[in-house]
């Protein structure tokens, strides 16, 4: 009895010790996920403040204009799209949905010539 | 688990709350303050108190060009602010024939003396700067810092109204006398509810203030747009170009603000001198006497009305192509007032004026709901109770996390106590630090240097090293007495900051003379007396707020 | 004369506002006392409230032009409502007499502070 308490007792310590390597490795991976998301909505809104300013001049806003009015927008743009980033809790569906949002935002900048 | 994107969005408002709030509370506090930023001046610098009711207005050509021209020969630039109600004296900008680096003295508004040098930062140059940067200027750290923070709040108030469950049942509720976690969210509830549109507002504005470093490439986007080959050279131009240019530019002036210029693309900087009208003529070379000054003031004023004009700035004053410019304030209007009027130095004729369009003009209106430059004095004060409530949405968010753990656990998680630390500081901390400096202020009595030191520094340094104490009487505390130690380091700085409050209004009348009474009544002068009143509000509500705590750490104890 | 706009609207929105939270019931119970009024009632003085809020609007406009008065009619707004939070805490007595003086004129029956529970 005392030999198959002691496997147990060890068996659980082992667990324990795994869990607790992988809780700080699981903290240290969410807070790169979110550092990482927050980078890429950034990006993404920056690139979406450019096109905004494109569009604006192409339609025959002053230049000074459009920069101001593009920018006032980016802190819109900003804060919606970090919510609808962190909007649902499964991380694989967060980092596919910022991704291919912050590529199409990347990609219409280059199409607008407002990459830079 | 639970899913869905109230509770999506009550991780965010969690999490974001708990990384961003000591940041956020700390710039919400020196914001505050920045609303009194020019009384708390008078306050630091007691040669600048003076009663602007009976000084005579000044004459620019009189008074002031001669005493330009006494002071500099063969300047480049002159910077004439004229004195106003907030800043009573008259501030000259200067360059030399030695130095192109601009001085700036302040002058008696009626004798014309120089006023001895204030050996301060004050609020306007210290609590107003850390505000928005935090002092970290080297490469905008402290800015970006601000931004990432600012940004979190705009999450933080959106999360907070979707997962407030009884917005509408709970919109008047505050039960203070039920448990103290009860009076708690409700009081963070009531703020953030009924103060949801002042600190939106306030943290989009100071956001939109700083746009350019926070969205640096929006004019390079839409300069190209205009002008393709320009855009493709600024981007094309190898980086030992850009430091050798840089390095030139540096040489021939080196303030800290021509050395930031010196990085800006020429998208940028077209974009600043069209937007703002701030544009530094050439000079020809060919000399030229100064017209009067007096007579372009006098018709921009009958136009615009009277105090339209705050500051003259006569750029090039001895050139025949040289500039005066006329800038004109924003006492009259919420919108920033970026306007200006433009005159030849030579024949005093009309140049061309500067006028923000519509669209500049809805963002001068944005920044001027945040800069609170306005003359009206109500207004000024509902900033200041607001600003305060938005503080204590943050305080009092910390304090529901940490306590519903601390009543849970008992002191027993490292998170818990790092966090009960975290809110003293956060809070508690700069609240002290900021007594602290005033105090300093006082004790060094704007002498110039202290133990080797320049006293401007000096009153710095007590700041943050008094916060550093905080935080370390909270680190003590905590450690003794994991359960309730956290309850005792709060009562603690609430007696410090009443001690601090109460020495600095002591500390004013003895090395002033300016007590409370003379303020008041006798020789009315309403920002030091409106200081002190301040100050010692402060210290009773620390005595109430350290009392009730000491009861309530007798009751814990006695459970 | 800037300062009695100021007030007149600051009083409005008190005003206003102290009308909303009586219709509520948890605060009817502590303001009033008694049984909660029929919904009609409740309706009434909700649409009084937002009149005294809008009129706080106008007062704020006229004292102040439309920028700076637009701009004090939120704050003012944001702290009455404050106010009316703090009141119900610690002197719900006013707001009784306040519900009485609307009542005098609104209300056919005037409801009478009856015995707290």
């Amino acid at each position: 009895m005392v030999v198959k308490d002691s496997v147990i007792t060890d068996l659980n310590n082992r667990v324990k010790h795994t869990m607790a390597v992988y809780k700080w490795l699981y903290s240290i991976s969410m807070v790169l996920h979110s550092i990482v998301i927050c980078l890429l909505c950034y990006i993404s809104s920056s690139q979406l403040v450019n096109i905004t300013g494109t569009v604006l001049f192409h339609l025959g806003m002053a230049w000074t204009d459009a920069v101001v009015v593009a920018s006032m927008t980016g802190f819109i743009y900003l804060p919606v799209i970090l919510m609808w980033a962190f909007s649902r809790g499964n991380t694989l569906l967060t980092w596919v949905k910022v991704i291919c949002f912050t590529g199409i935002t990347l990609v219409t900048a280059w199409l607008a010539g407002a990459l830079v | 688990m639970k899913t869905g994107f109230r509770f999506s969005m009550s991780a965010l408002h969690t999490w974001a709350g708990l990384l961003l709030s000591g940041l956020l509370f700390a710039i919400f506090w020196t914001g505050t303050l920045s609303v009194f930023d020019k009384e708390i001046d008078r306050w630091m610098m007691p040669q600048t108190r003076i009663n602007m009711d009976t000084a005579p207005k000044l004459s620019v050509d009189r008074d002031i060009v001669p005493l330009l021209n006494s002071l500099s020969e063969s300047a480049t630039a002159w910077s004439i602010v004229l004195p106003s109600e907030r800043k009573p004296f008259l501030g000259l900008g200067y360059d030399t024939k030695e130095s192109h680096i601009a001085k700036r003295n302040s002058f008696h508004p009626v004798t014309l003396d120089q006023l001895p040098a204030s050996n301060t930062r004050g609020a306007s140059r210290f609590i107003y700067p850390f505000h928005h940067n935090l002092t970290l200027r080297k490469s905008n750290i402290g800015a970006w810092l601000v931004g990432i923070a600012s940004i979190g709040m705009l999450c933080l108030l959106v999360s907070g109204i979707v997962i407030h469950r009884r917005l509408f049942t709970d919109f008047f509720s505050f039960r203070v006398w039920r448990s103290f976690s009860r009076g708690n969210l409700d009081a963070h509830n009531l703020t953030g509810v009924l103060l949801f549109p002042f600190t939106l507002v306030i943290t989009l504005s100071g956001l939109m203030i700083a746009h350019l470093i926070y969205f640096p490439k929006a004019p390079d986007a839409v300069y190209e747009q205009m002008h393709p080959q320009s855009a493709a050279h600024t981007q094309k131009t190898p980086a030992k170009e850009i430091t050798s240019l840089r390095q030139k530019i540096d040489n021939k002036s080196k303030t800290p603000k021509a050395r930031e210029g010196a990085g800006n693309s020429p998208a940028r900087r077209r974009f600043i001198g069209e937007s703002q009208g701030r544009v530094t003529p050439k000079a020809s070379g060919e000399f030229a006497t100064i017209t009067s000054i007096d007579p372009l003031i006098t018709a921009t004023e009958e136009e615009l009305g009277r105090g339209a004009v705050y500051m003259v700035r006569v750029s090039n004053p001895a050139d025949a192509e040289g500039v005066i410019a006329l800038r004109l304030s924003s006492d009259k209007s919420v919108a920033q007032n970026m306007d200006n009027r433009r005159f030849s130095v030579a024949t005093g004729a009309d140049l061309d004026h500067f006028e923000s369009s519509s669209v500049t003009n809805v963002f001068n209106f944005l920044a001027g709901m945040h800069y609170v430059q306005f003359d009206h004095w109500p207004l000024r004060w509902f900033y200041f109770i607001a600003g305060l409530g938005a503080c204590v949405l943050i305080a009092t968010g910390l304090l529901h996390w940490t306590q519903a753990r601390n009543q849970k656990h008992d002191g027993t998680r490292f998170s818990i106590s790092f966090m009960n630390v975290h809110n003293l500081s956060a809070v508690m901390g700069i609240i002290v630090a900021t007594g602290a400096f005033l105090v300093a202020n006082r004790l060094f009595n704007n002498s110039v240097h202290f133990a080797g030191v320049l006293v401007p520094d000096l009153e710095v340094y007590v700041f943050f090293s008094v916060w550093m104490c905080c935080v370390l009487h909270g680190v003590i505390r905590v450690l003794i007495n994991k359960r309730s130690g956290y309850i005792k380091a709060w009562g603690e700085q609430c007696w410090a900051i009443a001690f601090i409050a109460i020495s600095a209004v002591v500390l004013n009348w003895l090395t002033t003379g300016d007590h409370l009474i003379k303020t008041l009544f006798k020789d009315t002068y309403w920002p030091v007396a409106t200081i002190d009143l301040l100050l010692i509000s402060s210290a009773a509500i620390a005595i109430f707020a350290a009392r009730k705590l000491s009861a309530n750490l007798k009751l814990n104890i006695g459970r | 004369m800037m300062h009695i706009g100021l007030i007149a609207s600051f009083v409005c929105a008190y005003v206003g506002f102290s009308c909303w939270a009586i219709s509520q019931t948890q605060h009817w119970r502590t303001v009033i006392g008694g049984p909660f009024p029929s919904q009609e009632m409740v309706r009434t003085q909700r649409f009084f409230g937002m009149v005294m809020v809008a009129l706080s609007l106008i007062i704020a406009l006229f004292n102040d032009g439309f920028s700076f008065g637009a701009l004090v009619w939120v704050l003012i707004l944001s702290l009455a409502a404050i106010l009316v939070a703090f009141s119900l805490v610690w002197c719900p007595s006013l707001l009784s007499y306040i519900n009485k003086v609307i009542s005098y004129f609104y209300f056919a029956n005037a409801v009478e502070k009856t015995n707290k529970p």
